[in-house]
């Protein structure tokens, strides 16, 4: 049995949510480590107090002015709100092209934020274990298109591998990158969200704090996925893409 | 890990099980305590946002993730300057009828920077599990876990000396 007891199992103790395999022996490390035991229960005295000064707020009736502002309907464009988040980030971002941006919640947000949540979270088989050019010359013969891995290592970024995905209703491929951190970026190519008439990079946010950046020429849908990096540091990335896919 | 809720159908339904958690959402921002920010301020700003993003809620799975994501992010950019003020904002004068221990929590609280706040109060009032907070707030578990360890040892450290004054006095 391992005795030694870390920093967080002590707060994750402190919070009731220690497993019940460790609580015995970090029962017996808190028996043994008097200040450990001190700090201890001074925390779980701290989330009592705060708990008890604030308990009354959940009491008090909400605001009609709060229930008014859940009430309200949208008036921008989102693109236009993340310009304004983004400032002249988001503003160089538009400016990468001047033709229109997709409309909001194109169906490629849902796609590509799903496949980045779901093979990202993989430790052991985030993509398909081939060498970089059979797996990009395989994923062009199943879309029917040249598909291509930008080089994001300016950016930080190594490319992991790709898969092959079924899109809604043809396939689709993600191929994946990995920050010096561990951050992983995807960059989902869809053939069936191509549209005539190509957009520039639009920000939407995609389920589980997934941020994707993506775009539409007549080839392919495009989008750039991560849910470990900021809006800012996607957008870096997604325009290093966007530019070297750009026809 | 607590049970996710189930998949809303629909917008309405949506932004009326965002309306039973204002309450909750309140509570967060008054402990959170920001002079640049006052609470329902901060409670506003994160409802206009989520009815405007209503469509979005849906594809998040964990609505008071989501939800609390959104008041995350309008904090972060609304405290970013604050932080050098902290102290000053501890020692203002604040509005009559305020109880006391809550002025006592709220200047310890200014001594932490607001990342550590966040985390020590979604754990402490929402009882958010530790993978919740890192989706919240989008950092990783362990980041989560060690600036936990050092808002606690901090808020501890600073009660025990606010104890002293007083006893001084």
């Amino acid at each position: 049995m391992n005795f030694l007891v870390s920093e967080a199992e002590l707060q994750a103790y402190v919070d009731g949510r220690a497993g019940a395999a460790r609580r015995g022996a970090i029962e017996a490390w808190l028996a043994a480590h008097p200040e450990d035991a001190q700090r201890v229960a001074a925390y779980r005295q701290l989330g009592e107090q705060w708990r008890e000064a604030y308990a009354a707020v959940l009491d008090e009736p909400v605001p009609p002015e709060l229930l008014d502002a859940l009430e309200e309907r949208p008036r921008r464009s989102r693109l236009v709100r993340a310009a304004g988040a983004l400032g002249v980030a988001a503003l160089l971002a538009l400016a990468v092209s001047l033709h229109l941006a997709p409309s909001p919640a194109s169906p490629i947000v849902q796609r590509s934020a799903m496949a980045h949540s779901v093979y990202a979270a993989e430790v052991q088989h985030p993509v398909e274990a081939r060498a970089k050019s059979e797996v990009l010359a395989w994923l062009s013969e199943r879309l029917h298109m040249s598909v291509q891995a930008p080089d994001l290592e300016r950016a930080g970024y190594a490319f992991l591998g790709g898969r092959l995905l079924p899109g809604e209703s043809a396939a689709a491929a993600l191929l994946m990158y990995e920050g010096q951190n561990g951050q992983r970026v995807t960059l989902y190519w869809g053939p069936e969200f191509r549209q005539e008439r190509e957009t520039g990079l639009a920000f939407a946010r995609g389920e589980r704090g997934t941020r994707v950046y993506y775009w539409l020429d007549d080839e392919c849908g495009y989008a750039i996925a991560s849910a470990d990096l900021s809006q800012k540091e996607l957008l870096v990335v997604a325009l290093m893409a966007h530019e070297q896919l750009e026809k | 890990m607590a049970a996710r809720p189930a998949v809303f159908s629909t917008g309405v339904e949506t932004v009326d099980h965002i309306s039973h958690l204002i309450p909750r959402l309140r509570r967060y921002a008054r402990a959170l305590a920001s002079a640049r920010m006052p609470a329902d301020d901060l409670v506003r700003s994160t409802l206009e946002r989520a009815a405007h993003e209503v469509s979005l809620a849906n594809a998040a799975g964990d609505l008071r993730v989501w939800l609390f994501g959104l008041m995350h992010e309008i904090y972060v950019r609304a405290a970013a300057p604050e932080q050098a003020s902290a102290l000053a904002e501890a020692l203002a004068p604040r509005a009559e009828g305020e109880g006391l221990p809550q002025r006592a929590f709220e200047q310890a609280m200014a001594t932490l920077p607001p990342q550590q706040r966040e985390i020590f109060l979604l754990v402490t009032l929402e009882d958010m599990s530790y993978e919740q907070v890192a989706k919240t707030l989008n950092i990783p578990v362990g980041t989560v876990m060690s600036r936990l360890s050092r808002a606690r040892e901090k808020l501890r450290l600073q009660l025990t000396s606010q104890a002293r004054l007083r006893k001084v006095k």
